[in-house]
């Protein structure tokens, strides 16, 4: 076989493809970056599961976070409370393989369920002074960082797709609003075509 | 270009007179200023006749100030931006505007219609219904000339060239109406920190005040809302939408705004939205959404010249304009004494007072003092003129508006109306709040007892300046308090402003036989109507409305409804709270569709879901049909091909050589812990529990009432682990129903279930060579028929990808479907079609994986469409005895094992005919004939394997019918066939080719 035809590609790799050879727009309120290939690794057990905890927290070197829109992160991972049961482990491009079947062969015996779902979302970047208000026009959930503050992530739907929104950065203390959307894969273009639309009256650039 | 003949020589404050601006109207070149509406640079211009009326094309000018207007509704611009239905009293003046009226043809003061008016006897209420009812033939014939007639505006036929922004947004509290008590609201509530969104529909801040002289706190109303709207700018915490209605409020403290940011432009700033819709999360709300004075009926009040007397003030005192040169002021109120001074300052000549009320006020005898002509106990009983009017029929009346003396005619261009003020309750009606009748305003106000948010100011009937500010205060203060914060209402500043006095309700002056007094001006309804419906026996409001219409315009009956409804309480003998109001429902103004949709159509407000190699099927001639979201390929053109010829070579390859078809939509479903295969047993009406590790098996699910729900192949990874698919219809619903059998149902069972459909692109290849080509693709994988049989499973790389293996077949064929992360899907299928060619592999679609499966008697949810059972499938032996499973038991209902349901079978057509799409099944060859449907067709399509058109069907008793022949017809299509009964599987019944 040819070894370079198995590469992976991004639903928006032509997008992100033509912004390299574009000059940047400096007048953009909004910019979109793409990180496509990260490592993101389904983590199923009970919250109230205590020996489950504890091997996962081993494992990922960190403690599960455990409340409603709630993230840690370290290094080498990021774990993002998706529900009282789930957790999305997000590590770097091509670890997944390798944290799946460490965690699996810690939790051998543990009721849980560790799947490599790095293909199941492309990762986008949105920051800029108006990434708020380019959100807050296709997301009901108060993103006022009293609420929606810097290291807060939750899943809802925005536009015409349902995305995990991670804050990274809520515009306090000179901050620039930056956010992290995780879109399912097969979703990624048409969700693209809604950002545009919803960054327009913004100005909005892509940063390949 | 004209003179602005009824401009004052100054004043004015909303306009500035250093910045012409000239627009057209009807074709003629006008001028205004800078901050004009369309209504009052057409007023300065001496312009009152505006449009035609809905029903009797009725001459129409403009007859208040505000988003109340009824009648001065316009066309405003051209070609796509062209917006129908836009009240002139709202739009504001830009360069070069284009208005024209709507409603009149051939022209607006020449206008054929109008003759209708003058057979007025014609048009009486209920008449559509009426005319309906005794014969529809006669409607066929009314109805092509009542639509060139009727109807409001025409909608722009180009699609809209602008850009539409919905917005989001979370506050501690809502103000709606920018005026005194909204503006000491705001100033209360943001001072103590609460986050305030503050909303005023007009450009400026200051409501009543800016249309009347006022004073507070030593300054004009107008300095005042200036210093309070600059104060807010200073809140952080305080955000003030100008050009901006509430349009609804529904549950949970949900409210929806319009904002218009370009609709006081010619067209939009480069990228800026011309319209925003907001949804407001607001812990609370404030409606200080004050009131719409009323007009009072008499004889042809609808006449240009007839105006609110609140709305002449406004013109003059914001606007600088003079609505006419003499005037008869007639009012219930003694808002008219102020008003008539005013005027009579400006240099307008005032030719009469006119006083419905039978005492003299204490502001009447000043006025009389001052040798103003005041007429107490006196109505206007009809106006005079036609398309202007020209003098004011004046006569003495009692308290019900009957005549008690004798008429005679005051000469005057403008008659300004009083008769009162309705609070703009809309609000607070939405908000499900109830309503208190007030008799000494004769007017609804909202009742506070169970409201869910405050309504202050005149809207509670609070008509004086100073006490709107005071509540305006106390609400805003109780607000922030409410909130927990740290709050003291600021002082009161003193305010004055005119008095009302006391006002005896008078709805209507008694008209001459003959004349129309109009209730509602945008929808033509008259006393007489409202009259007519009492006698033919409505009773209740929502009749009356929707009979006679009165309200149903785009103004809903702003200035209209209490007036009609008041009415029919009096023809019922009844108080008016007895009669009730019509239900207020959203918007409290008409705005856009655009403004709705915000710009989501198409793929932005509905997302296309595209596979990993989309843009390869869509390079290479795919056809896309949407599956479920999915875009999926139908077939892919090929030059010199007809679609069918194509779906044929694609049907065909799969039989002789192999094909590759993307099946990457069908749901998929990690299923994983220690009673995954109990939990399937449970779900599924066959085992899965006695499958081995490495092997998968077709099962399908039931509903509780024992109809087919999904299927699909599950295959066992591990002893607690399973993969399973589902029909790309319903990857969603499996996903909730499995998810919900575990929360609710079996909470017990340990069990995990992700959905994982994203996650893999998968492609299946089938066909003779299909074992060959995975050979080639995976050298390391033993692929041979004792490794890798029917329902096995294989891991390892394909075309480098690390990638599962199932072998299952849906085709009929050996098959094996290719699981790899979708990021590498793209890579996969190039990497089968390079290897392909070796094999004459074909690429095929939906289309012929259609065909394919029909040949093969596999039935989809065009079968299984939630009617049916298993063993009506003929697959009752898959309900596995011995067990339990969701539904099972329903499967014993009478219904369900009684003779003569509906089976499966097959029809193959004729030589050289085509069964039609959806036919019903019948014993004579007669598209017309009356007889009894034996069955129907669920699928069809050409099967280019047998050579025959075939499809799917349901017949009662269908398994005992085999051999029959009939007839397949569609008198829908026209269309027929003769066919003949058969076992659905046409293709290889034994199954042979796929174990092969």
């Amino acid at each position: 076989m040819d070894e370079t035809i198995a590469r992976p590609r991004s639903p928006l790799a032509e997008l992100f493809l033509s912004a390299q050879s574009a000059a940047p727009d400096d007048t953009a309120q909004v910019h979109v970056q793409s990180v496509p290939f990260v490592g993101q690794v389904a983590l199923r057990g009970k919250a109230e599961d205590g020996a489950f905890r504890d091997i996962a927290g081993q494992v990922l070197g960190l403690d599960l976070p455990l409340s409603s829109g709630s993230v840690v992160e370290s290094e080498a991972v990021r774990i993002i409370w998706l529900g009282p049961d789930h957790w999305l482990v997000v590590t770097n491009e091509g670890e997944a393989p390798a944290l799946v079947t460490g965690l699996q062969e810690a939790l051998a015996s543990q009721f849980t369920a560790v799947i490599d779902v790095s293909g199941a979302r492309m990762r986008l970047s949105l920051a800029g002074p108006a990434a708020r208000d380019v959100l807050a026009s296709g997301c009901t959930l108060n993103l006022d960082p009293s609420v929606f503050p810097a290291g807060h992530a939750l899943q809802t739907p925005v536009g015409n797709a349902t995305a995990i929104i991670h804050c990274l950065a809520d515009g306090t203390y000179d901050t620039t609003p930056t956010y992290d959307l995780y879109i399912p894969r097969s979703q990624a273009l048409s969700f693209w075509r809604w950002l545009e639309h919803a960054g327009k009256p913004y100005g909005l650039s892509v940063r390949a | 270009m004209s003179r602005q003949v009824w401009r004052t020589e100054a004043g004015g404050h909303g306009i500035d007179r250093k910045q012409p601006v000239s627009f057209s109207f009807n074709q003629f070149r006008l001028e205004g200023y800078a901050g004009d509406t369309v209504a009052s640079a057409l007023l300065a211009n001496g312009v009152r006749l505006v449009g035609r009326s809905f029903k009797y094309h009725r001459p129409r000018g403009i007859l208040g100030i505000g988003s109340e207007e009824p009648n001065a509704i316009l066309h405003i611009g051209e070609g796509a931006r062209r917006e129908p239905n836009t009240r002139a009293t709202v739009q504001e003046l830009y360069q070069d505007l284009v208005a024209s009226s709507q409603n009149h043809w051939p022209s607006l003061k020449f206008d054929l219609g109008a003759a209708v008016g003058l057979a007025g006897a014609l048009f009486p209420a209920g008449f559509y219904y009426k005319t309906f009812i005794t014969s529809p033939k006669r409607w066929l014939w009314y109805e092509k000339h009542i639509r060139r007639m009727a109807g409001l505006g025409e909608p722009p036929t180009e699609a809209d060239p602008d850009h539409y922004e919905h917005r989001n947004a979370h506050c501690d509290l809502l103000i709606a109406g920018g005026g005194p008590t909204g503006l000491a609201a705001a100033l209360a509530a943001g001072a103590a920190g609460a986050k305030v969104i503050l909303v005023e529909e007009n450009p400026a801040l200051g409501g009543q005040m800016l249309l009347a002289p006022q004073q507070v706190d030593g300054m004009s109303g107008q300095d005042w809302a200036e210093q309070a709207r600059a104060q807010l700018d200073a809140m952080p915490n305080v955000q003030v939408l100008t050009r901006t209605s509430v349009a609804g409020v529904y549950e949970h403290d949900l409210f929806t705004l319009v904002e218009r940011l370009g609709d006081h432009l010619a067209e939009p700033e480069a990228h800026q939205p011309r319209q925003r819709f907001w949804r407001v999360r607001a812990s609370d709300a404030i409606f200080a959404t004050g009131a719409i004075e009323r007009p009072i009926a008499f004889a042809n009040n609808d006449r240009p010249g007839v105006m609110l007397l609140s709305a002449v003030r406004g013109y003059l005192e914001r606007y600088g304009i003079l609505a006419g040169k003499t005037a008869v002021l007639f009012a219930n109120n003694d808002s008219v004494y102020a008003a008539a001074r005013e005027l009579a300052a400006a240099g307008m000549r005032v030719e009469a007072i006119v006083d419905s009320r039978p005492f003299v006020s204490e502001a009447a005898a000043l006025a009389k003092a001052d040798k103003l002509h005041v007429l107490t106990g006196h109505g206007v009983t009809a106006a005079r003129g036609m398309r202007e009017v020209h003098g004011a029929d004046v006569a003495p009346i009692d308290a019900n508006g009957r005549l008690k003396g004798v008429t005679k005619t005051l000469p005057c261009d403008l008659i300004a109306v009083s008769g009162g003020w309705n609070p703009a309750v809309h609000l607070h009606a939405q908000s499900r709040g109830r309503m208190a009748f007030r008799d000494d305003l004769a007017a609804f106000v909202p009742d506070t007892d169970g409201a869910a948010y405050t309504s202050a100011g005149a809207v509670t009937g609070a008509y004086d300046l100073a006490e709107c500010l005071q509540q305006g205060f106390a609400a805003g203060n109780a607000a922030a308090k409410a909130l927990g914060l740290d709050s003291t209402a600021p002082t009161l500043p003193t305010a004055t402003g005119d008095t009302v006095g006391e006002a005896p309700v008078l709805w209507a002056v008694q008209a001459p036989k003959g004349a129309r007094c109009f209730v509602d001006f945008q929808n033509d309804v008259t006393t007489k109507d409202v009259g007519l419906a009492h006698r033919e026996n409505y009773v209740s409001v929502e009749h009356l409305k929707r009979y006679t219409t009165l309200g149903m315009g785009t103004d809903q009956g702003k200035t209209s409804n209490v007036a009609g409804l008041a009415m029919m309480a009096a023809k019922r003998g009844q108080p008016i709270p007895a009669v009730g109001t019509t239900t207020f429902r959203p918007p409290y103004t008409p705005f856009t569709f655009n403004a709705m949709v915000g710009g989501h159509t198409g793929e932005i407000g509905n997302s296309v879901r595209r596979t990993a190699a989309h843009d390869w099927h869509a390079a290479n001639g795919g056809v896309f049909t949407d599956a479920a979201g999915w875009a999926r390929p139908m077939y892919y053109e090929t030059e010199g091909l007809t679609p069918q010829q194509r779906i044929d070579e694609e049907v065909l390859a799969v039989r002789k050589s192999v094909g590759v078809v993307d099946v990457s939509t069908l749901g998929k479903l990690d299923i994983q812990g220690p009673d995954a295969a109990e939990f399937l047993d449970r779900v599924y009406t066959n085992r899965f529990s006695t499958l081995k590790v490495g092997r998968g098996r077709y099962g399908v699910m039931l509903r509780e009432d024992g109809r087919v729900y999904d299927d699909g192949v599950t295959m066992r990874l591990a002893d607690d682990h399973f993969h399973m698919t589902t029909t790309t219809n319903h990857s969603g619903s499996m996903f909730q129903h499995l998810e919900y059998l575990l929360q609710v149902v079996w909470p017990d069972l340990r069990v995990f279930v992700t959905p994982v459909t994203e996650q893999w692109f998968t492609a299946a290849i089938s066909g003779p060579n299909a074992r060959a080509l995975l050979a080639d693709l995976a050298p390391a994988v033993d692929v041979s028929n004792e490794a890798l049989p029917m329902m096995g499973m294989a891991e390892g790389l394909v075309a480098g990808i690390p990638a599962r293996i199932f072998r299952l077949s849906f085709s009929g064929e050996i098959a094996y479907e290719i699981n790899v992360d979708a990021d590498y899907g793209l890579a996969l299928w190039n990497g089968i079609l390079s290897a392909g060619a070796a094999h004459d592999l074909k690429v095929y679609g939906t289309e012929a994986m259609g065909t394919l499966r029909i040949e093969k008697g596999h039935f989809t949810h065009a079968e299984a469409d939630g009617r049916i059972t298993p063993d009506d499938l003929g697959l009752g032996g898959m309900v596995t005895k011995g067990k339990d499973c969701i539904g099972k038991r329903s499967l014993s209902l009478p219904d369900l094992v009684a003779p003569g349901r509906k089976q499966l079978v097959g029809f193959i057509a004729a030589e050289g005919e085509r069964i039609p799409v959806g036919a019903q099944i019948a014993a004579l060859d007669d598209l017309d004939a009356v007889q009894e449907a034996l069955g129907h067709t669920t699928s069809q399509a050409y099967s280019a394997t047998l050579g025959r058109h075939i499809a799917l069907g349901l017949m009662k008793d269908g398994r005992n019918m085999h051999g029959r022949k009939l007839y397949a017809l569609s008198p829908v299509l026209g269309e027929r066939a003769a066919v003949e009964v058969v076992s659905p599987h046409f293709y290889d019944p034994e199954g042979g080719r796929q174990r092969g």
